[in-house]
């Protein structure tokens, strides 16, 4: 399977989520100690008794009958060897039904639920789901031994809804597979789960919807908007449905929305930046300290004929003029460095079709 | 057989042999997740002493509500992130590094690389970083509850996982590399 920024969370649940490291003996020992634990005999060398045990009960019966200790001791070892404990038995019990259901053909997958859920999924199902109501009362009554919460994720993750269908993929039951992950992820509380790329079933994802690829002229801003999903992720980290974005050459934004299922839908934008266009650009500040950023106050413009700034200070002295684009304040007044306050700036520029323009503002001088 | 139900009960009732058994039974899976919440097994290993003293001291509350695997696990979470607290503060200030999208190197199958492989990864990522993929990717946790244990953002939360992630295919990027050139 390939890797990419959206799959790798899955691939590292797979591979990680079970994985066992052995602890070192001296964790236990220091648990037992602190918890007052007392020590006995390891449940190895009680198996080992155990295994005594039985080799004397058959020999002599009698003299061992009483003893409810070994008893008990043999049932826990079982529970040992066999950690698939009450959960996955009665998953296994689900899987059967489904597999005997792909077996008939006439239905593609079968999706019963609790009574809540199946509403849910016929509002919004598609037309490759025939939902059939099966009775499932006798697997179901393991797990409501268990909380709530349990019996609903155990539903989704049966049917994997929560994933994204992409509108053409074509549904293949036959991909359908329940094996040790499967049974294992029902145990995660996740309600934005991202699951298998295999089985989806229901998704608002065809709802979700992307603005086109702005042009834009040097400096300005482009505004990017997904519609349509619960929760965006941008690759500039905003989470809002609209970014604004002003590159200065062309780039690449990308977005994944997420729908009310969690099935997520990821689109790349691509913003072209026309530097052929007459454009102006006047930063709202500046910092003159020195460092090579930012320190002096400039206009950026492309394709600008003529050109002229004057920044005034509050009191309304002439602090900077300029006709040339390329001429910038470095924040001083006659040799010295001015207050870190707002100033106003003035620039008249005529742009590449001979039209002149006006533009005010401030620039705030930080220090 | 002992069921879940019965080992519960009689680690409830303080018989040393449930608890033993109950370590046995879910020590190793344990320590193989708090491992991923710390860069060494010494670390992880201290979590999961003080995990498992918890639970013991803990499990007469727990009332057969979900599932005890989930609720152990959710300790073993908790007292990880406890002993992170303290920095959890700086923990944020890991490197900005930069939005642009990167093309994923798509002859990369990941079925070649291993646990251990993907542990030493999860493991050298910046504290905030992995914390947060592991709680969200591995373990579960919403990022709205990440928030609330972190005392972050929702924001914070699902754009350092972003860039976790980055980090990460980076890193098997790397280690695919390596592995081709020898």
């Amino acid at each position: 399977m390939n890797i990419n920024d959206e799959n790798i969370g899955k691939l590292f649940q797979q591979k990680l989520k079970d994985a066992e490291v052995q602890p070192d003996a001296a964790v236990w020992s220091a648990i037992k100690q602190q918890s007052g634990i007392s020590s006995g005999l390891s449940v190895l060398a009680k198996a080992a008794l155990f295994l005594l045990g039985t080799a004397i009960v058959a020999s002599s019966y009698f003299l061992w009958k009483g003893s409810d200790s070994d008893n008990q001791i043999s049932t826990e070892m079982n529970a040992v060897n066999n950690q698939s404990l009450v959960a996955i038995e009665s998953t296994s019990n689900e899987q059967e039904v489904v597999e005997k259901n792909q077996l008939d053909s006439s239905v593609e997958i079968t999706v019963y639920d609790n009574q809540r859920d199946i509403k849910k999924i016929n509002n919004t199902s598609t037309q490759n789901v025939i939902i059939a109501d099966v009775d499932d009362s006798d697997h179901l009554n393991q797990e409501t031994n268990e909380a709530p919460k349990t019996i609903s994720n155990t539903n989704s993750v049966i049917v994997n809804t929560q994933k994204p269908i992409p509108t053409e993929v074509v549904f293949q039951p036959q991909l359908v597979s329940f094996d040790d992950e499967d049974v294992e992820s029902i145990e995660t509380n996740r309600e934005d789960v991202e699951s298998t790329e295999v089985l989806t079933v229901n998704s608002d994802t065809a709802k979700i919807r992307f603005s086109d690829n702005p042009t834009i002229c040097f400096g300005e801003d482009a505004i990017l908007e997904a519609i349509g999903g619960e929760v965006y992720e941008w690759s500039n980290g905003s989470n809002t449905s609209k970014i604004r974005v002003s590159p200065v050459e062309e780039s690449t934004y990308w977005v994944i929305v997420y729908d009310r299922y969690g099935n997520e839908k990821k689109h790349s934008f691509n913003v072209i930046v026309d530097k052929e266009c007459t454009s102006i650009f006047i930063p709202s500040a500046f910092t003159p300290n020195g460092d090579g950023i930012n320190d002096n106050f400039k206009a950026e413009g492309l394709g600008i004929l003529s050109f002229e700034m004057v920044v005034f200070s509050r009191e309304g002295s002439i602090m900077f003029e300029s006709n040339n684009i390329e001429m910038s304040w470095d924040g001083t007044y006659r040799g010295e460095l001015v207050k870190s306050v707002a100033y106003m700036y003035q620039v008249v520029y005529t742009d590449a079709k001979g039209n002149t323009h006006s533009k005010k503002g401030f620039v705030t001088l930080i220090r | 057989m002992i069921s879940e139900n019965d080992l519960v009960k009689g680690c409830q009732r303080g018989k040393a042999k449930s608890q033993r058994l109950l370590y046995e039974l879910y020590a190793p899976k344990m320590l193989g997740v708090c491992m991923r919440y710390f860069h060494t097994k010494d670390e992880a290993q201290d979590a999961l002493h003080d995990g498992f003293v918890k639970i013991y001291s803990k499990i007469k509350d727990f009332r057969g509500e979900g599932s005890f695997e989930g609720w152990i696990r959710r300790i073993m979470v908790n007292t990880s992130l406890n002993l992170y607290r303290h920095n959890l503060k700086r923990m944020y200030h890991a490197d900005v590094d930069d939005e642009r999208v990167q093309i994923a190197d798509s002859s990369m199958s990941f079925d070649q690389f291993n646990v251990q492989d993907i542990m030493k990864l999860i493991q050298g990522l910046p504290d905030g970083y992995r914390i947060i993929f592991n709680m969200y990717e591995i373990d579960g946790y919403a990022h709205k509850e990440i928030a609330e244990a972190l005392q972050i953002s929702v924001n914070t939360s699902k754009s350092q996982l972003l860039k976790a992630r980055k980090h990460l295919r980076q890193g098997l990027e790397e280690l695919n590399k390596e592995r081709n050139k020898i």
